[in-house]
């Protein structure tokens, strides 16, 4: 399975939710500016580039998560990613998309106007950051729910194929690199 | 390869570039109006944009796509491609955009076939419109197969 965090340019909310996911980013406290500004892919996205999935890691499922800037008409983007499932004769749930915009603070949206689009970096920047941090809490809400999404997902593909439930509720398939731990979202048991 | 012709709706331009790609019309005056997407227009004139819809394959074995991309062009092509390598596809994709601005006019027709009254007019109103983009779509098709051809001479 594919994770998506899509936004409108890919620079900002995307990247905050995916680096989030993958625990580039603390789930139990607000990260500094420092630690927001340090990740590779935050407010760096050129309009040229709005599109390309950026590669964030892989999660503790080892699905690989990305976060894709769809600019304001995501349902189209959206269809031509599905529609591309089907040319490959690919399940839809093979991707799950999450739109990391709506979480988004009004200085984020304002800083990367200033910064993306108008070039003004050094005030755009921080104050993209200090919007994220101000609402760095509905950024891991909005991830533990696509979390619980796709645990929920992952078991339901488990469900067919071998698995076994030891005594402490683990569950592990027969191929061995899906080996999870029940309880928990996506902890995994290596 | 899989070559697909792009354009702000997916429908016709993109359609007829295809048609014209896979030689099922031809000529300065082609007759397109009892070919599929045509003959059942009103099916195909609302249809969604960011579909990747197969219409044929050409003689060196590529399939031609079409899609509407509602003027995010590169966005598009770059969701695709990216996500085409992220699939592990080793099948190369060619866009070939047929962007070109669209009129007021012709967004003036596809507003007025949302309404079940006005929709064959509005099929007719842009079948007589497209007979002005022929010779720049029979272009971008012809050059898209020079490329091919030598592609395929290699």
């Amino acid at each position: 399975m594919i994770i998506v965090y899509h936004c409108y340019g890919s620079a900002h909310s995307s990247v905050i939710a995916s680096a989030l996911h993958v625990g580039l980013l603390p789930t139990d406290r607000v990260p500094k500016l420092k630690e927001i500004l340090a990740l590779k892919y935050f407010d760096k996205t050129e309009s040229k580039d709005i599109g390309t999935p950026l590669y964030m890691g892989n999660d503790l499922w080892n699905n690989p998560v990305y976060a894709v800037g769809m600019t304001y008409k995501k349902e189209v983007v959206k269809r031509a990613i599905y529609s591309l499932l089907d040319m490959y004769h690919l399940p839809h749930d093979q991707i799950l998309c999450s739109n990391a915009l709506s979480s988004a603070h009004l200085f984020t949206k304002i800083g990367g106007i200033l910064s993306r689009r108008y070039g003004l970096i050094k005030v755009g920047r921080p104050l993209t950051a200090l919007g994220m941090q101000l609402k760095y809490y509905k950024f891991i809400e909005l991830v533990k729910s696509v979390q619980k999404r796709e645990e929920e997902l992952m078991l339901n593909k488990l469900d067919g194929i071998n698995k076994v439930i030891d005594n402490k509720g683990r569950i592990s398939s027969d191929w061995g690199e899906w080996s999870v731990i029940k309880s928990g979202a996506g902890n995994r048991k290596s | 390869m899989k070559i697909v012709y792009s354009s702000y709706y997916c429908w016709p331009l993109p359609v007829l570039a295809a048609y014209f790609h896979l030689k099922l019309v031809q000529g300065k005056k082609p007759d397109f109006n009892n070919l599929d997407f045509f003959s059942d227009a009103d099916n195909y004139l609302l249809f969604p944009s960011g579909i990747i819809r197969k219409v044929g394959i050409d003689k060196y074995g590529n399939e031609i796509y079409i899609i509407g991309n509602q003027g995010i062009e590169g966005v598009i092509e770059r969701v695709i491609m990216g996500f085409n390598k992220i699939f592990g596809s080793k099948d190369e994709i060619k866009f070939v955009n047929l962007n070109k601005k669209v009129s007021i006019f012709f967004k003036l027709c596809i507003y007025l076939a949302k309404f079940d009254f006005f929709k064959k007019i509005a099929v007719r109103l842009i079948l007589n419109s497209i007979k002005n983009d022929l010779p720049f779509i029979v272009a971008q098709v012809s050059e898209t197969v020079n490329i091919l051809n030598k592609e395929q001479d290699k």
